[in-house]
């Protein structure tokens, strides 16, 4: 993206090569004083800042998301923005960026998020204590909250089933962005008044947010949105929660705006492929162990769930969604969720696409599978069985009003996709997901998915994939399925960051980092069912982790819980299925 | 450092330009030419949204020197396409019509690339077209809809020829 | 950086000789120009070598052999009619480089030169046998392919020297090969574990010579030598594969990366030989009747 002005000053910004450290001390007296170096911002430039800190944490709501956007002191995750540099052009900038001496206290760093809750893990927060236990714990942890839902009496529901299936699943981080490079163009409007121009639409509590980090009101900023385009409101839809702009949170504004406030020019400011993937919200990843009883008919009697989720450098994951997402679609008389919200050195994790709610769909969808192999039933039957009609129940920590799953599932089980025969090293998995999109509204789905196996490498095809949503006018949202169906898919089988040893990322690059391409999705059936109420496809997002598990487990009888399910994993326990067999004769 | 002199056609123009010696194409079209029509999302030949045609064939610009542009070097970029009769006037309406669902980030390389595409294969079956567009990361679509555009542009550019 | 673009082999050789700081051999730039990114050496010489001749020849005999320059570009290789017919293996290996703005671009010197243990076209051009035409100012050398890379990145390309093109031998008949290769998703990734084989059968359609080589599964691509031993002379069965199987599975020396473990490289180089094998053998079974040589 290119500045649209060339008066305005390139800017840049100085990352943290550390995943855990503290900054000793920042000498940038050299970069200063290099011809053409405009100005150079730290976190100790921007007013809000002292509010910041000086509230009870230095870490949750408001200096959380400010310190995400530039460190103060400690340096949280790789590629924390510890200053940002505006120069006269690029080459000036590059050389004040080199000619900054910072000294830093390297410290041990946490990622893995079962590993963040050890009581021995490297602490990110001295005075970070759980929040949502009682007695409040005395010790630190990097445990932020704990959150649970819980009615009738589990332990009881599960002891007295007939049938009960658990498993624990993981999930690693995933990239939510698109293809577009984030970029900030402030320009001056007047006496403290600046224009703000990016890629992207900022929502409102984030300009709130911006203009609040910067001590300013929110009037003085006026944000318009890039795209490489002019784009007039009325030619503005409301705009689809696509996958290119969606779940970035706040990064380059507050930078751009401080620099173009200091130096009183226009100021360009872009982030680099490989920063983007390092240091911008990402889907958090998760440990979940789940439990589910059910009777002899598949009427199921209890949940049990706790669900270990990375929030990132600061408090705030998306823990609520994680719990809406285990007791929206079914029914469960007894059941008892507790959501675990655990920092970790990566950046704060995106709350967008129903983030929250991929790890908790991927086992519940999966363990309902089981459920059914278990007491053969047909999937789709044992999830209509279950579906909740409508809330008028208040489930207790549960959000999410509920018309009813049904209607998708329904129309599924109609759908001629069923009727395909499946060759050898074939095999179906439907699953269903429920969502809420960021304008409040829910959505609903159910995906049947047909995938080969390929037994002696691991590697799947997805052969036909038939997402039924509820219903949509349009061609365009069609497409919103299918992104999101595509999305998913490249996340069941491939996706994931790698960190080395020291907490850096290791696949920095969309090489590495491998989005799903054209040739690795089928054509993707969408079909609109149900009520008439409008809706996004947010919850698109989520059934075909599951839907490609339980296709792979129809067709090799192995049972896959952790993600990406890539070749080496779907080879190894699909052997491992094939032993057990040849055991039991 | 110094600057060497670059000619070459940029959509039916003749530019002569001074370009450093490790610019890429990429940067001189976007920041030497302030051109809107190409879009750069990962410099390394990944995604797919520079490519543009070089003589004919469809290249990542972020790959190419500019200072491997010599006179006889023609570039061809979206933004004429619009402008254009016949089968770029075919294509971009089959993408207006069959894929509104394309952002404006990815558009260019991908009408740039059905182009290629359709003068090597012009009628190409869906499994072709998704190879051929495998050079291209898309977020907004799912794949489907530039599948459908494909196929509508090759359908139109055939009853044009017939 | 100082950027040259000879128009001759010999300037280009002359260059490569006077040159006092490091100098970068530029071809199709897929990989070298992303590694230029940031790079700010003034002492840095370019040299591009797109408009030597004898880079861009490609040349194909009646007898199979071909002499194919270090430049000729990945999408002039695949969609060369004969080439495919006459080395569809290593036809095969040189479509699978990238997407098909790649495939404008890369080239098969800078396949080979680049030094990936993944690079597709060397484990092909091993089982192959081809040669490489290494120029210098002071002469040339004719180098197997399978010593030009030394070790992951690095040649044995020594200062002044230029891998000029690639020599293929004439086709013996009732030969052919194939390649194949595994990547974490079915198209457009690098490969996990790659195999090609280079076979001739004779009359009654017993292995007469067959030549394995594996990519991706240690630092370099590599010829699996102990396959001419049992397979020389001997008829095509399940025992034979399985002994290919185990043969190429204790060759593989591989790594653990993100891409995948050393352990399933080594599981799948296995399966792939066997299948590489076969298609080779349905190829010149089929082919063996009709003329290759029209």
């Amino acid at each position: 993206m290119t500045s649209t002005d060339a008066q305005a000053l390139v800017a840049g910004v100085l990352r943290s090569p550390f995943a855990h450290a503290r900054i000793r001390q920042i000498d940038t007296r050299k970069a200063e004083a290099i011809d053409g170096v405009r100005a150079i911002v730290s976190a100790s430039d921007f007013p809000g800042g002292e509010s910041f800190q000086q509230s009870e944490s230095g870490h949750n709501g408001m200096a959380g998301l400010f310190r995400n956007v530039i460190a103060h002191k400690k340096v949280l995750y790789e590629g924390q923005p510890i200053l940002a540099i505006a120069a006269e052009d690029e080459k000036t900038l590059q050389a004040a960026l080199s000619a900054v001496d910072i000294e830093y206290a390297v410290l041990p760093h946490v990622i893995d998020v079962q590993k963040s809750m050890e009581p021995d893990a490297p602490l990110l927060h001295e005075e970070l204590v759980t929040q949502g236990i009682k007695p409040v714990p005395s010790q630190p942890s990097n445990i932020a909250a704990r959150v649970e839902a819980s009615s009738g009496d589990v332990a009881e529901a599960l002891a007295n089933a007939d049938v009960v299936v658990a498993d624990e699943f993981t999930t690693e981080a995933l990239y939510p962005g698109g293809i577009a490079l984030p970029y900030c163009q402030v320009d001056l409007l007047g006496q403290d008044r600046f224009n703000v121009c990016t890629h992207r639409d900022v929502p409102d509590d984030q300009g709130s947010l911006i203009a609040a980090m910067l001590g300013m009101s929110k009037e003085d900023i006026l944000f318009a949105t890039g795209d490489g385009n002019s784009v007039s409101q009325s030619e503005k839809r409301t705009r689809r929660q696509n996958c290119s702009t969606a779940g970035q949170s706040v990064c380059l504004e507050p930078l751009a705006l401080m620099l173009a406030r200091k130096t009183q020019q226009s100021v360009f400011l872009s982030m680099s492929r490989e920063d983007v993937l390092m240091a911008t919200a990402a889907v958090p990843g998760s440990y979940i162990s789940m439990r589910l009883g059910a009777d002899r008919t598949g009427r199921l009697a209890a949940a049990e769930v706790v669900i270990c989720m990375q929030a990132g450098a600061f408090p705030g994951g998306p823990v609520q969604q994680a719990v809406d997402a285990a007791l929206a679609s079914y029914q469960f008389p007894a059941f008892r969720v507790i959501a675990y919200d655990v920092v970790v050195n990566r950046p704060m994790v995106t709350h967008s696409q129903a983030s929250g709610a991929i790890g908790v769909n991927f086992a519940l969808e999966s363990l309902l599978d089981e459920l059914a192999r278990k007491l053969s039933l047909c999937p789709l039957a044992l999830r209509k069985m279950n579906a909740k009609q409508s809330n008028t129940l208040h489930d207790p920590g549960c959000r999410l009003a509920f018309q009813g799953i049904g209607a998708s599932i329904e129309a599924a089980e109609s759908h001629p996709h069923l009727l395909t025969k499946l060759e050898e090293n074939q095999g179906r998995g439907v699953s269903s997901g429920a969502a809420l999109d960021a304008q409040g509204n829910v959505s609903y789905c159910t995906h049947i998915c047909d995938v080969e196996v390929d037994n002696e490498t691991g590697q799947v095809e997805i052969l036909r994939y038939t997402a039924i949503d509820t219903d949509i006018d349009g061609q365009a949202e069609d497409c919103d399925v299918q992104v999101a169906v595509t999305v998913g898919i490249g996340r069941a089988l491939n996706e994931a960051y790698c960190f080395d040893e020291n907490g850096k990322l290791k696949n920095a690059s969309f090489r590495d980092y491998r989005l799903p391409l054209a040739c690795d999705v089928p054509e993707i059936t969408v079909v609109h069912s149900g009520d008439s109420q409008r809706c996004g496809s947010t919850s698109s997002m989520l059934p075909p982790l599951a839907a490609v598990a339980n296709a792979i487990a129809d067709a090799t009888s192995a049972r896959i819980t952790s993600l990406p399910m890539s070749p080496p994993v779907v080879l190894a326990e699909t052997q491992r299925q094939k032993w057990k067999r040849r055991l039991r004769r | 450092m110094t600057l060497l002199k670059r000619q070459f056609i940029v959509n039916g123009c003749t530019n002569e330009v001074e370009v450093s010696s490790h610019e890429t194409v990429l940067y001189l079209l976007q920041q030497r030419l302030q051109r809107d029509d190409i879009n750069g999302g990962c410099s390394r030949g990944d995604c797919g949204a520079c490519t543009l045609l070089l003589n004919g064939e469809p290249v990542h610009a972020c790959l190419v020197l500019a200072a491997e542009l010599t006179c006889a070097d023609v570039i061809e970029t979206a933004g004429n396409m619009t402008l254009n009769t016949g089968n770029d006037r075919h294509i971009v309406s089959a993408y207006q019509n069959y894929a509104p669902g394309v952002c404006d980030f990815c558009r260019p390389g991908l009408l740039i690339s059905t182009k290629a595409l359709l003068s090597e294969m012009p009628t190409p079956t869906d499994e072709r077209i998704r190879e051929m567009i495998a050079g291209h990361l898309c977020r907004c679509t799912g794949y489907d809809q530039l599948v459908e555009a494909v196929n509508a542009a090759a359908r139109a550019i055939s009853e044009d020829a017939a | 950086m100082d950027y040259r673009q000879p128009l001759t082999l010999a300037e280009a050789l002359t260059l490569l000789r006077d040159a006092v700081a490091p100098v970068h051999l530029l071809a199709g730039g897929t990989d070298l120009v992303p590694q230029l990114r940031g790079v700010n050496d003034p002492t840095l010489t370019l040299v591009d070598l797109k408009r030597i001749k004898e880079l861009s020849e490609f040349i194909i005999r009646a007898d199979g052999s071909a002499v194919i320059g270090a430049a000729v570009s990945a999408q002039t290789l695949k969609t060369h009619r004969d080439f495919k017919r006459l080395w569809p293996g290593l036809h095969d290996a040189a479509a699978l480089i990238g997407s098909r703005q790649i495939m404008s671009r890369a080239t098969l010197g800078g396949n080979i030169c680049h030094g990936s243990p993944a690079a597709d076209t060397v484990p092909a051009l091993i089982a192959a046998g081809a040669m490489c035409r290494i120029c210098s100012s002071d002469g040339e050398r004719m180098v197997p392919v399978n010593e030009v890379i030394t070790s992951p990145g690095k040649t044995c390309l020594r200062k002044g020297e230029i891998l000029v093109s690639v020599s293929l031998p004439a086709r013996l008949l009732r030969s052919t090969d194939a390649y194949l290769r595994i990547t974490p998703r079915k198209k457009m990734d690098i490969a996990i574990a790659s195999v090609a084989v280079n076979l001739t059968i004779d009359e009654s359609l017993c292995v007469e010579q067959c030549s394995v080589a594996l990519g991706a599964v240690a630092p370099v691509a590599f010829a699996v030598s102990e396959v001419s031993e049992f397979m020389t002379g001997q008829r095509v069965d399940q025992a034979m594969m399985a002994r290919l199987q185990r043969t190429v599975r204790q060759a593989c020396r591989p790594i653990d990366d993100i891409r995948a473990t050393a352990e399933y490289r080594t599981q799948v180089a296995g399966v792939l030989a066997v299948r590489a094998f076969e298609m080779a053998f349905d190829r010149v079974a089929e082919n063996s009747s009709r003329d290759q040589y029209s």
